[in-house]
């Protein structure tokens, strides 16, 4: 489904060239869900947007269905650590933007729209505007719009990451359900190990400086996972120590 | 009824005594002001009547009333004539400015080039340039609309090409990442995230509008409220000079309140948006 082969990314800066991803190879297979965690400054973002066409990578490719990603695809959708709501536009109108840019049936799309809104627990608050929703609202809008197109690859940039805790581990514990009825590749950026853990299939862990694939490590645990349940407590610790271990271990190599 | 501790550290009831919670904060918004506006004016009224100043040097409110009555025809005449001067070199100000301030906005080479000599030439005293333009343009309608958008036209730039740079990046990314192209990105995005700085100019640009068309009919004009004021000074009249000064101020306050109402209409997200 999503090949990535060789991917190296340099940029260059005032003080010298800083080398964000080096030679990054891994694939991920249709529906699954894969997220990369790894310290700030790991390149995990930097590799979203090569995946998503939005940032072309110094060396190496990136492929979807076997078709090498030069510029953003119309079934590759892209969800940002803001919301990136439009203030001016409703809920509903937000969520159908795409239809917009990307040409699709407005009417089919509306009623998608809906469904969606629906799934994530707005209903009633299409019609509302960003500034009268709380954050976690907002990034429900903001998931919905990136899922109203059906697209074959979701790329998720720490969307949790601005909230609080507690509205944080309610919307990955939502996340969960909706991706569970969406056929959709998903890859996830995250420095939360919890969320790794409840969300992922497998979880790339990436060493900073330059970003480089540490370990891919497979998530076991029957969905749906929750990270309060007594019966999942220790296979759910099993990996969640397991990959605080891979992260901590770089930092006294470091 | 909710109880806040204070910085002593004793509770106090914060519940507003009755005399304070009328009238409601909105009527307080418009009643305030007036209150202050009557009272400024019977100071006024009672300096001049109790000091016998000569109307020459100031004339009592009553005798500025009057001329406004005696002479409201006269009067509504010339301001028909600076409204129209303000509102057709706003308008120009906004067809060169806005188009100016997007290609400053998105070409760097001709943001290094022009926008250094853009804020030299603003700083520039625009009244020193009013008596030339006579000379240049002659005593038309040409030289005022000039001196309107002279004074305009910065503001209207700065504001809409920091406007148009406020773009959140993430905003730009999600359009890019829906394939959009860099009109579609420009016109759903870019612009409509600027509207709300882009009428901080519209608002700064009006009341300098009407400056504007007051200074050009200063040195030279045959019509409008700034030509009413230099002849009543020059005969002395000076309760007319104010009369016009009146209408001035009135229709400077109302094209002002004006641009709120139309923001407040178009741009009903802005005020909740701007934190």
């Amino acid at each position: 489904m999503i090949a990535i082969e060789g991917i190296s990314q340099i940029f260059a800066t005032k003080s010298g060239t800083v080398r964000a991803l080096q030679d990054v190879s891994f694939d991920a297979e249709a529906n699954e869900f894969v997220t990369l965690v790894g310290r700030s400054g790991c390149g995990k973002s930097t590799l979203l947007r090569v995946i998503s066409g939005l940032l072309a990578p110094t060396a190496g490719t990136v492929k979807i269905d076997g078709e090498p990603v030069r510029r953003p695809r119309r079934d590759v959708s892209f969800m940002f650590q803001k919301p990136a709501l439009l203030p001016w536009r409703s809920v509903l109108e937000n969520v159908m933007l795409p239809a917009e840019f990307l040409k699709l049936d407005k009417q089919s799309t509306r009623k998608r729209a809906l469904d969606l809104l629906d799934l994530a627990g707005l209903r009633g608050f299409e019609s509302g505007f960003p500034h009268q929703l709380s954050g976690g609202m907002q990034q429900r809008v903001s998931l919905c719009r990136a899922l109203v197109q059906r697209p074959k690859v979701l790329l998720m940039d720490e969307p949790f990451s601005a909230l609080d805790a507690l509205t944080r581990e309610e919307l990955s514990n939502e996340l969960q359900r909706i991706v569970a009825e969406e056929s959709t590749t998903i890859v996830f950026v995250t420095h939360s190990i919890d969320e790794a853990v409840l969300l992922s299939d497998r979880v790339v862990v990436f060493s900073p400086r330059p970003g480089r694939i540490q370990e891919i490590v497979p998530i076991r645990v029957p969905r749906p996972r929750d990270l309060g349940s007594p019966e999942q407590a220790e296979e759910l610790a099993g990996s969640t120590s397991r990959l605080h271990g891979l992260l901590r271990h770089r930092k006294e190599a470091a | 009824m909710s109880d806040l501790k204070t910085l002593n550290g004793e509770y106090e009831n914060f519940t507003a005594p009755a005399w304070r919670r009328w009238p409601s904060d909105q009527a307080r918004v418009v009643l305030l002001p007036v209150v202050t506006l009557i009272a400024v004016i019977l100071v006024w009224a009672g300096v001049t009547a109790a000091l016998d100043i000569p109307a020459y040097l100031v004339p009592s409110p009553q005798s500025v009333v009057a001329k406004l009555v005696e002479y409201w025809q006269f009067l509504l005449q010339q301001l028909a004539v600076t409204l129209g001067e303000t509102f057709v070199g706003m308008l120009v100000a906004i067809a060169i400015g806005v188009p100016i301030a997007m290609a400053i906005a998105y070409f760097k080479t001709l943001e290094q080039m022009v926008y250094p000599i853009l804020i030299a030439v603003n700083s520039v005293p625009k009244v020193a340039i009013a008596p030339i333009l006579v000379v240049w343009l002659g005593f038309g309608w040409t030289p005022k609309i000039v001196m309107v958008v002279l004074l305009c036209f910065f503001p209207i730039v700065l504001s809409t090409v920091s406007g148009l740079r406020s773009t959140p990046h993430e905003l730009v990314d999600l359009a890019r990442s829906l394939s959009a192209n860099a009109l579609q990105e420009f016109v759903k995005i870019r612009l409509r995230w600027a509207l709300p700085q882009i009428f901080v100019g519209l608002k700064n640009a009006i009341t300098l509008a009407v400056i504007g068309s007051v200074i050009a009919e200063f040195v030279g004009a045959t019509a409008g409220l700034g030509f009413v004021i230099v002849q009543s000074g020059a005969s002395a009249d000076t309760a007319l000079a104010f009369a016009a000064m009146t209408l001035l101020a009135i229709m400077s306050i109302a094209l002002f309140y004006l641009l709120v109402a139309l923001e407040k209409w178009l741009l009903p997200w802005a005020e909740e948006n701007r934190t």
